[in-house]
């Protein structure tokens, strides 16, 4: 029994020594976790650019006989507007990219907004962007993904 | 009368010249690069898949058409400044294309920004300068998303869009090709991989004997 103790002690002990990952580290890994994202959906811009030209294939056939395609020219346009919107969202979070302080693009820039002002940035506010910035990216992926998949439906009707 | 081995190449000139011929096509011993793509016969000839023609505006502001690369041989790719992932290591592997081709003028580069909407030519001349290359020889290019686009899936990609076996997201493979002179793909080289980009860089030194 006295030996359990002083083993639960000592695991309580080793704990208690583990170094705990700063704001710093978790703020790189969570740019880390966004550039991941980034990566896996990056190859559907083909795609989106692919489905782009089916898209409007489609509608220039559908527009022979507007009056009676009307309604499914409105569902097309719609759906090029989600395909392009996507793509310029993805190419918008790249360009708008925000580096956790004191790191940069490897060629020594710094990409930090005004909102995000190096100096006055509290550990707390530096994860608080680098969150907001891979939740940014959840909903490009999403929207890539929905577009593609709905322009398909489409396309295949 | 005894006659030498080296009386009878003094003797026939033609010999001589043959021989060297050979020899040297033995020392190389390396085949032709093939030509890539669709390939058509017309009356006759057998009509490669070339790059079309195109009109987009390098770092400079100055138009840069097929007639910039006629009889040139070129390395084309497709990235976007704000990328932060593979374009660093295609950057760093072009650079040592275009230190190794420095002293071949009929050698050149053509990067593709396959997000105009935000590379401006502001923003590619300073790209440009930061990487201190000279715009005459490796030209950073923007124009309509369209035409980029167009380019890049039916003239650059053409052959890969066909396979069906190859994976998706081929502007943003990190892909570098290789163009000859007459505007036909003979090579595709991973732009991330140096051993691959080492073999660019042979091909390049094969295409200009051809």
């Amino acid at each position: 029994m006295r030996s359990k103790t002083w083993l639960l002690a000592f695991a309580f002990f080793l704990g208690m020594c583990r170094e705990k990952e700063s704001p710093r580290e978790q703020a790189l890994k969570i740019f880390d976790e966004s550039m991941a994202l980034h990566d896996e959906v990056m190859p559907l811009m083909d795609d989106l650019y692919t489905l782009e030209g089916k898209l409007k294939t489609l509608r220039d056939s559908l527009q022979l006989d507007s009056t009676v395609n009307a309604t499914r020219i409105a569902i097309v346009v719609e759906r090029l507007t989600s395909l392009r919107q996507a793509s310029q969202h993805m190419m918008d979070w790249m360009h708008n990219i925000q580096d956790v302080p004191g790191s940069n693009d490897g060629d020594g820039r710094h990409h930090q907004h005004e909102n995000h002002a190096v100096a006055n940035s509290t550990d707390e506010e530096i994860i608080k962007v680098q969150q907001a910035q891979k939740s940014r990216i959840e909903k490009v992926r999403d929207e890539m993904i929905e577009s593609i998949a709905s322009t398909k439906e489409e396309i295949n009707k | 009368m005894k006659l030498s081995f080296l009386n009878l190449l003094h003797g026939c000139p033609m010999l001589c010249f043959a021989l060297v011929t050979t020899l040297s096509s033995c020392t190389s011993g390396e085949k032709p690069l093939p030509i890539l793509g669709e390939r058509k016969v017309v009356n006759g000839d057998t009509v490669y898949h070339s790059i079309a023609p195109f009109r987009f505006t390098d770092q400079d502001s100055v138009s840069v058409t097929s007639e910039t690369f006629q009889n040139k041989i070129y390395v084309a790719d497709f990235f976007f400044t704000s990328c932060r992932t593979i374009c660093p290591i295609m950057k760093t592997q072009m650079l040592r294309v275009y230190e190794k081709t420095k002293d071949m003028p009929d050698v050149l580069i053509l990067s593709h920004t396959i997000d105009p909407r935000h590379d401006t030519v502001a923003l590619l001349r300073n790209f440009a300068s930061r990487l201190g290359v000279e715009s005459k020889r490796w030209h950073f290019v923007t124009g309509a998303k369209d035409s980029i686009y167009k380019i890049a899936q039916t003239s650059y990609f053409a052959s890969a869009l066909e396979d069906k076996d190859e994976p998706g997201g081929f502007i943003h493979s990190g892909a570098f090709l290789l163009i000859d002179k007459k505007g036909r793909i003979r090579g595709k080289y991973d732009g991330t991989q140096e051993p691959d980009v080492d073999r660019l860089m042979h091909d390049i030194e094969r295409l200009r004997t051809e």
